[in-house]
């Protein structure tokens, strides 16, 4: 843990930041071509997250901005985490249970920060939000635990350096095609992507959790959006699709995941919050099972 | 030393009690200092491990275990004690609590230092007559009783067990006596069986785990943090000797092994797991925030024994540590409770709300606790956790760990709702005027609030206990560099992961001093979709926060009504058994004696 | 002079013929022969007292051993202290506790059977005048039907074993019955079996023990749960040592009544909303529970046991039916909350309940404990089973009325809002005192358990030759 580290870590969010909301700008254009519509520029988000930082904002009390901020501060710190192409601004700390967790610690700022502004329509977003992630973690665990078991490292670079050199047919996501589908399943409730973005619910109950945002705490809101982005396509990309061996291919790779959920999640209708609960754990949790039961008593993937 | 602790014990009992009854809030303050002086003097006995004390028919010896578990025990007790001055008005007998209380605490200590398995039963049931005692002294006495009886279900059975074991191996000795049962797998299966269930009743493990709601939940609020925190980890102590010091293992060697797991091993495993779900299922379901806790003890019961059972270097060290990590949280989270309880006169979620506003540390001490209870980094709850899930993995335990990851996710869920209906959202007008608690009250606090943090930073602190007693059982320690933990299959520098946070939280703290001042608004002052709504009590939302999710198993049958009808039955049969045996008239009586003479006259001819 | 042995029943006797006499005197000459009892059983040398000078087995004789001296201590200090406690009512009585005292006694003491039988029908007959005092005859009428039937089946028990074997003297009787052939010692046997069965309360013909224990007050319910239960309890322990032979068929009969016995008389309990009826289906299954040691040649633990609830139920009953008579009605919904008033009597209450369902540090967890050790080396290990699984309904109900009597609060609020009973005057200091003095005895022996269980174990009869049940029959 040298000061590198820390400046490192610093480019790192920073990159990811400008990389993310790059590509949230261009697939928002995408979305609009699926639709039929020219769609905005390409640095459009930059341009609203800048313009609601520079705007004057109200607070609800102390809990509102703490929260916002432990929210913000968490998921940053786990952008540190993350392998981008095998590299790590701080080595030995990116063990897969460390990032799941430590991003809780930003969902839960921002679920304290929403409650916090005595919104009931926040609360109510929140408690879906949560509710959507009992659904998909679990599958997506179960999946974590087989890869462990399978390759007895918990590490996510190490998993992702693992894959690496066999081409294509070594990525895990065709090593364990049941549990490369229930990945990239669960990669669509963790975005909040359709069909599994009724917590923001934008006509329902007015934007979710973000219904009483405003100013600096919107565009804080706004970077947290993208870098947990960052945070769950780079995971599943690490554990599933082989990382990158460079990081162009890293990103590029990067790109097409993350615009391959945009445009499904483009044609989907939306489940209502029960819904997903019962479709995750009758469908993914059932395939990642069943990877689960051949990978450790079956041998597959030996 | 050792003697002199018990006798220390036995005299402040008595001296409590006299306090307390010239005046209860110095009988408070008594237990206070004793608790104190018990956690100095047993701290103390780090260094003398392998002394023995006889005292009358009871006989100890330290042991790092033990010793282990009686610091846990003695800081949840100590902490709780900061409370007592406050709450004797509310009580019935408080010299009889005060006595009771440390009653209880001399028994559970016992209960750890315990040599032979006479002791180890005395002070276990010690400990819970007279903690039944205190419960009863809460809200429902009905409570106390089931609490009562399922912890005599588990008592008795293991009764059996360490008198069927004394009379086959002919010692008392713990060590020696389950020794035996190497050569009789067959019955060392009935005695295993038998002895642990004490543990399971006690952990609230899945059948068994009726009486922690109730009686967590109306306890008085100063004692629900020692359940929770404390006398249920007695439980896992019961479960640490049934597998580690009673050779399960290779009692089972011959059974059919499941990922190295013998059968019926696993199958404890798989309550525990069952436990972890349900906990968490109807924990996310309560209104009431001492029964939502209690229902996460069940949960957290779960992750207990499935690390202690699995007796390897991942999980068991994990499971150890939870016994710690869960006691020092629930511990807080329950005190947290009763701060606001003693201010507002209710737990009950749908009518507290925007507490934060008045009482901020109590927020920040209840946020830390369950923090480290849903096992986030950097608390301690996280580390346990995180060496369970190794350990499962590395095992390929493939349905415990998904009951292990929805209990995790889970808690997500359930912690968060106290949070939010009782300390954020709305300030009801009728709490506008309240004020935060008492300032010893939130030294009690603050001091599991600060450990739950330390062991997140370092927990090494506690590893390297833990190490050691992993190296006495003759298994693979858990290994420790520096501040690094590792394992077999992954490591993890807790500070590190510390430092990262506090880095991003710092970078982002700039970030919004630089960014332009926000004004402060009211509570009241928010978007409602053009709706006028001038009472803060509707804008809080506290009522079934999780309604969807609720609503897909609100129909799942309840455990509790299967004892009921049990209970039911035994009174059935005992009314039949009183009349046709009972029955007032003499002929019945005379009829069956001369019946039963010739019978066994003709039969006797034969 | 003070030396003999004989004194124990004499005294008695002739203190019920000065009593009706003197009757101003009357309490005070049995306080006084309860006291002098005291000092013969300490005075008196141990061994074979025989009467009229012939030699045993023609002349009477009395057994004064270790065995009888526990007994005998255990039941004059309790009578004493029973008629202490309930002394306006034990005044009217006075003649009739005399003679029970002498019955009793002798009873313990005697060693020939059909001297034990006569004893026993004086016991009983006073027993029947004492349940009067209840103020219901008709349970009484009741009482009195059964314990004659079965003293006729007693009476023919010994007519049977004098033609058989010639003799009748206790000691020794058991080796001249196991000579005789099985179907020839077989009925004898069941008929004494049959005949002490009714004081036993053994199921099936316990149910006298419903109403009279059920209805008793202060001076019948001590008397019949503390001294004559286990007055009866140690004659039954001296007969399954020195004369009863068990066959399969007799020892299994004798196991499951006794079982059943525990059993049944627990459930009956638990569902009572009574608090004396609770203790009266107590009594029935503590009392299966030492028939079930003394038939599984365990009689140390058979001691215990009925040490441990002779002392309990003293303090039971007694607080039982003083606040029952306080308080007019022994229903779980009058008597909420009642020890908030008195809490001497609740202390002393709850350490006698705690130990009746042997709850460790109290006297009765170690009797449960060597009766389950006693058990284990019989082989019969189902049997442990049971008493453990009956000892949990058995802490059920004793923890629920526990409870109920403690605590005055509302269900559901805290103990701030509660609904207390209007407070009445239960006991005079004097009686608190006495009540005190028995909770010190109970809980001064949970606290040197092991220095109790040593001495009783040495006080198991020299004759040691059971035939157990489950160990097939002896020839």
């Amino acid at each position: 843990m040298t000061l590198m580290s820390f400046v490192y870590g610093f480019l790192a969010i920073l990159g990811a930041f400008v990389f993310q909301t790059s590509l949230t700008g261009i697939n928002r254009k995408v979305t609009a071509r699926l639709q039929k519509r020219r769609g905005p520029k390409w640095y459009q988000q930059f341009i609203d997250i800048f313009k609601a930082f520079s705007k004057s904002s109200i607070t609800h009390g102390w809990v509102y901005d703490f929260g916002a901020i432990m929210a913000l501060g968490g998921i940053a710190a786990t952008v540190i985490f993350i392998p981008v192409a095998g590299f790590q601004s701080f080595p030995g700390l990116d063990n897969i249970f460390v990032i799941s967790y430590v991003l809780a610690v930003g969902m839960l700022g921002m679920a304290m920060s929403a409650a916090g502004s005595g919104n009931p329509w926040a609360s109510i977003g929140v408690s879906r939000a949560l509710t959507n992630m009992l659904a998909y973690d679990i599958p997506f665990m179960v999946i974590v635990f087989t890869l462990i078991y399978q390759h007895q490292t918990g590490s996510v670079s190490e998993l992702a350096a693992l894959q690496q050199g066999a081409g294509i047919w070594g990525w895990n996501a065709f090593q364990l095609p049941l549990g490369g589908l229930v990945a990239v399943i669960a990669l669509f409730g963790m975005l909040g992507k359709k069909p599994f973005d009724s917590f923001i619910a934008p006509a329902e109950i007015a934007s979710g959790p973000m219904v009483e945002y405003g100013g600096k705490q919107l565009g804080m809101m706004f970077t947290l959006h993208e870098l947990m982005t960052f945070i769950e396509v780079s995971l599943i990309l690490n554990l599933f699709f082989g990382g990158g061996e460079t990081l162009w291919v890293y990103l590029l790779k990067y790109a097409v995941l993350y615009t391959f959920t945009n445009i499904v999640s483009g044609v989907m209708p939306r489940f209502k919050i029960d819904q997903a609960v019962t479709f995750f754990y009758k469908v993914p949790l059932g395939l990642a099972l069943v990877q689960g039961l051949l990978v450790i008593f079956g041998g597959w993937g030996y | 030393m050792m003697t002199m602790i018990i006798l220390f014990m036995i005299a402040s009992i008595l001296f409590a009690y006299v306090l307390s009854l010239k005046e209860p809030k110095w009988g408070a303050y008594a237990t206070l200092i004793v608790s104190l002086a018990g956690l100095v003097g047993v701290s103390l006995l780090r260094g003398s491990v392998g002394e023995t004390v006889s005292f009358y028919y009871l006989h100890f010896t330290v042991t790092t275990i033990g010793w282990y578990f009686s610091m846990i025990l003695l800081t949840v007790y100590f902490t709780a004690t900061f409370f007592h001055p406050f709450w004797m008005d509310q009580l019935i007998y408080p010299a009889a609590y005060n006595a009771l209380f440390l009653l209880s605490l001399a028994g559970t200590v016992g209960l750890f230092f315990a040599q032979d398995l006479m002791t180890l039963f005395i002070c276990w049931e010690t400990a819970v007559w007279s903690s039944m005692l205190i419960v009863q002294q809460g809200k429902s006495r009905q409570a106390a009783w089931v609490y009562f009886v399922m912890s005599a279900i588990g008592s008795m059975a293991t009764l059996f067990a360490i008198l069927l074991t004394i009379f086959m191996s002919g010692t008392t000795m713990i060590t020696d006596a389950f020794i035996y049962f190497m050569g009789s797998p067959a019955l060392g299966g009935l005695v295993f069986g038998a002895f642990i269930l004490s543990g399971l009743t006690k952990m609230g493990i899945f059948p068994f785990h009726v009486w922690l709601p109730l009686a967590h939940g109306s306890a008085p609020h100063t004692f629900s943090p020692v359940l929770s925190g404390g006398l249920v980890k007695m439980g896992a102590y019961i479960a640490y000797l049934s597998v580690a010091v009673f050779p399960a293992y290779q009692v089972f060697g011959d059974q059919l092994m499941l990922q190295g797991v013998p059968l019926p091993i696993y199958a404890l495993m798989l309550l525990g797991g069952v436990s972890i779900v349900y906990g968490t299922l109807r924990a996310i379901q309560q209104d009431d925030a001492k029964r939502l806790l209690a229902y996460s003890s069940v949960a957290n019961g779960g992750y207990i024994l499935i690390g202690i059972l699995m007796l390897d270097q991942m999980a068991f060290a994990g499971g150890l540590m939870h016994v710690l990590n869960h006691a020092v949280a629930s511990a807080a989270a329950f005190l947290a409770m009763a701060a606001v309880a003693k201010r507002t006169g209710t737990t009950k979620m749908s009518e507290l709300g925007g507490m934060i506003h008045r009482m901020p540390v109590t927020y920040v001490v209840y946020l830390i606790a369950i923090i480290s209870m849903a096992g986030i980094p950097p608390m301690g709850g996280f580390v346990s956790k995180w060496l369970i899930f190794q350990g499962l993995s590395h095992r390929g335990l493939i349905f415990l760990a998904t009951a292990a990851a929805f209990g995790s996710i889970g808690s997500y869920l359930y912690v968060f709702r106290p949070l939010s209906a009782v300390f954020l959202g709305q300030l009801a007008p009728k709490y506008e005027k309240i004020k935060e608690a008492d300032p010893l009250m939130l030294i009690g606090m603050l001091l599991l609030t600060a450990m739950s943090l330390l062991l997140g930073i370092v927990p090494n602190v506690v590893l390297r206990t833990i190490a050691q007693i992993q190296i006495e059982l003759g298994i693979d320690p858990i290994m420790i560099k520096g501040t690094i933990t590792a394992t077999q299959n992954g490591s993890v520098n807790m500070l590190s992961v510390f430092t990262v946070f506090g880095f991003g939280f710092l970078l982002i703290l700039i970030l919004f001093l630089v960014l332009p001042k926000s004004r402060r608004v009211g509570l009241m002052d928010t978007y409602t979709s053009a709706e006028f709504i001038h009472t803060p009590e509707l804008l809080h939302y506290g009522h079934h926060f999780y309604a969807p999710f609720e609503r897909l198993y609100e129909k799942w049958p309840s455990v509790l009504p299967l004892y009921q009808r049990l209970s039911l039955k035994l009174k059935e049969m005992g009314e039949w058994a009183e009349t046709f045996f009972f029955h007032a008239e003499p002929n019945r009586a005379v009829f069956w004696m001369v019946l039963l003479v010739i019978l066994i006259t003709v039969g006797g001819a034969r | 002079m003070m030396g003999s042995i004989i004194w124990l029943i004499a005294l008695p006797l002739l203190a019920a013929f000065v009593s009706v006499v003197a009757q101003t005197y009357q309490y005070g000459l049995l306080v006084v022969t309860l006291l002098m009892n005291l000092l013969v059983l300490f005075a008196a040398p141990q061994g074979l007292t025989i009467i009229g000078g012939y030699e045993p087995p023609f002349g009477i004789s009395l057994l004064f051993d270790q065995y009888a001296l526990i007994a005998l201590l255990l039941i004059q200090v309790l009578l004493l202290l029973i008629i202490v406690l309930a002394r306006p009512l034990a005044k009217n009585y006075t003649p009739v506790i005399l003679v029970m005292l002498a019955g009793l006694n002798g009873m313990l003491l005697t060693n020939d059977l059909f001297n034990l039988f006569v004893m026993i029908e004086i016991v009983s007959i006073a027993a029947f005048i004492l349940s009067t005092a209840n103020g219901k005859l008709t349970h009484t009428f009741h009482y009195l039907i059964l314990a004659t039937v079965s003293g006729v089946f007693f009476l023919l028990g010994t007519v049977l074993v004098y033609a058989y074997t010639g003799i009748l003297v206790v000691q020794g009787l058991m080796m001249r019955l196991a000579s005789l052939p099985v179907a020839l010692s077989l009925i004898p046997m069941m008929l004494l079996i049959f005949g002490m069965a009714v004081e036993l309360k053994l199921v099936p013909v316990s149910s006298w023990a419903k109403n009279i224990y059920g209805q008793a007050n202060l001076l019948t319910g001590p008397i019949f749960a503390a001294v004559l239960a286990p007055a009866f309890g140690f004659v039954f322990g001296r007969m399954m040592n020195e004369v009863i032979v068990l066959h399969s068929l007799t020892g299994y009969t004798l196991l499951v009544m006794a079982i059943s016995t525990f059993v049944l008389g627990e459930l009956a309990a638990y569902r009572q909303t009574d608090l004396l009826k609770t203790l009266a289906f107590s009594s029935i299954g503590q009392s299966g529970l030492a028939v079930m040691m003394f038939t599984l040649g365990a009689p140390w633990a058979g001691i215990l046991l009925l040490i441990n609830n002779a002392l309990a139920k003293s303090i039971l009953y007694g607080v039982a039916t003083g606040v029952t008579a306080a308080y007019g009605n022994a229903s779980m919904g009058v008597l909420k909350g009642v020890f908030y008033h008195h809490r001497l009597l609740g202390v002393a209450f709850s350490l006698a309940s705690l130990s009746l369902v042997g709850i460790p540090l109290f006297l009765g967890f170690f009797a449960k404990v060597s009766a389950v050790m006693a058990i284990f080396s019989t082989g019969l290990i189902w049997v442990p089973v049971i008493i453990l699984l009956t000892a949990i309904v058995e802490g059920a109900y004793v923890m629920r009325w526990l409870l109920q009597l403690w605590s005055p609060a509302f269900e559901g609020y805290l103990a701030s809002k509660k609904e207390l009973p209007q407070k009445r005057n239960v006991f005079s200091a004097q009686q608190i005192l006495v009540v005190g003095v028995l909770a010190v005895i109970l809980f001064t022996m949970g606290l040197m358990p092991q220095r109790f269980v040593d001495a009783l174990q040495k006080t198991q009869p020299a004759m040691a030759q059971y035939e157990m049940v489950g160990q097939g029959e002896q020839q």
